[in-house]
């Protein structure tokens, strides 16, 4: 976008009312529902900061959204994408170890996805770790992470894949044994 | 306890069942019959039950791979000392089973592969389904070093080592080809004899069409993996028979 553009682009958020009222009446609303589930104690503490900082950024869009927008764009493009993949690692491995946690994901599933968090979360902390692959494929700091984690996402695919077919094997003797014992059940039934 | 059972894979073959286990009955007092009803969506287990069939009722759809697996461990697990597999179609005239069983009786192999190209021809399939089948018959009969000219046939009698073997390792879609490939690999044997097959009674035929082609290719790679694969010293023949001979637990 060039710079004419905009400057047309945040005079445009600048007088579109409505929206920015239903944006702040968003924020408001997870505000609202974070007070009540915080008062009952039916949240974490990461998850609330998480939350907060989301209505956060939401209100103050919806009364300042010139000044948000160029605040950010005026910082330096590298530390917006390593701040942004930090988050992002950081809701993975959230997701991932509070999922464990509640049993509803078995630890060695869990591993290559904390694995897939801890390799982003080291590119935003250390951005000269992809130095090589920016040289040698001629990548930008993103495109480099983004293969990084692109790779350890097609390891947890294929790690999909195997469990799959080794469960439908599993599955099919499974099934094969229950008919062969409901027949012999029947048998024994019919010689009664 | 008769010596032999006829082994039926049959996925939604209620309107072909009955005949089918007249024809079995017909074809040799001599036989028991059990039927795999791979878990059909019609009322082919009822219909089996109806003519005095013995039913695995499998609960839920494994291939005919899986059925058919079912089948060996029952045969292998109740004292069967053959077994012939025929499908629940009706494409495989049970006027031929006497002939498979004679054949297994009079010969070393493990394993009689009735084959409807030996012989007088029976029926014509399509162009392609020919071409592909004579194709994979080339290629099975270099890696097994015996001659195969129909290696998609269900039609087959088999020994109990074999049973065995079988009930431990079969591959669950399409595995007439693939399971050929590996009891060759295991030391089992198998010879063809010539057998007249029939058009399917009713129903229509799990392959056609672009299925042909995934078919092929399925069967391929499948037996080019398990050529890589190693063999597993447990299940071979010499082993399982002098496990048998000497009545050992769990043979």
């Amino acid at each position: 976008m060039g710079a004419m553009d905009i400057n047309a682009y945040l005079t445009g958020w600048q007088t579109a009312i409505v929206p920015r009222i239903l944006i702040g009446l968003l924020g408001l609303l997870i505000v609202l529902i974070l007070a009540r589930t915080i008062r009952s104690k039916r949240i974490s503490l990461v998850p609330a900061i998480l939350w907060s900082l989301a209505a956060a950024v939401l209100i103050i869009f919806s009364l300042f959204p010139q000044q948000l927008i160029r605040t950010v764009i005026s910082t330096e493009y590298v530390m917006r994408m390593r701040i942004m993949m930090g988050f992002v690692s950081l809701l993975v491995l959230l997701i991932t170890l509070e999922s464990t946690r509640q049993a509803r994901l078995q630890e060695r599933y869990a591993l290559l996805w904390v694995a897939t968090a801890l390799v982003i979360l080291i590119c935003a902390f250390f951005p000269s770790v992809v130095n090589l692959l920016r040289l040698l494929m001629g990548m930008n700091y993103t495109a480099a992470v983004v293969s990084v984690a692109f790779t350890f996402l097609t390891l947890v695919l294929f790690h999909f894949s195997i469990s799959m077919s080794i469960s439908q094997a599993k599955q099919a003797r499974i099934a094969q044994k229950l008919a062969l014992l409901e027949t012999r059940v029947r048998e024994l039934e019919e010689r009664r | 306890m008769k010596e032999t059972i006829v082994i039926v894979p049959a996925y939604n073959e209620e309107l072909n069942i009955k005949t089918l286990l007249d024809e079995v009955r017909s074809a040799g007092p001599d036989l028991d019959v059990v039927i795999l009803n791979d878990g059909s969506l019609d009322r082919t287990a009822e219909a089996a039950r109806r003519s005095g069939a013995k039913v695995i009722d499998l609960p839920c759809n494994l291939g005919v791979g899986g059925a058919v697996q079912a089948g060996f461990s029952y045969a292998y697990e109740n004292g069967y000392q053959y077994a012939v597999r025929i499908d629940g179609d009706g494409q495989h005239p049970p006027s031929e089973i006497p002939r498979l069983l004679e054949a297994i009786k009079s010969s070393e192999a493990d394993l009689i592969l009735g084959s409807r190209f030996l012989g007088e021809k029976s029926y014509g399939s399509t162009r392609l389904r020919y071409c592909g089948i004579y194709l994979l018959a080339q290629f099975l009969s270099l890696i097994c070093r015996r001659k195969v000219t129909d290696p998609t046939s269900g039609f087959q009698a088999l020994r109990r080592p074999l049973m065995y073997f079988f009930s431990q390792a079969y591959p669950m879609d399409y595995p007439e080809p693939e399971a050929l490939a590996l009891m060759r690999r295991q030391g089992y044997d198998f010879a063809e004899v010539p057998a007249v097959f029939r058009e399917r009674q009713a129903g229509v035929s799990s392959i056609q069409g672009w299925g042909t082609l995934y078919y092929m290719l399925k069967v391929f790679l499948a037996l080019i993996v398990d050529r890589a694969r190693s063999v597993d010293p447990r299940l071979s023949r010499q082993r399982v028979m002098e496990a048998m001979q000497h009545g050992r637990d769990g043979y």
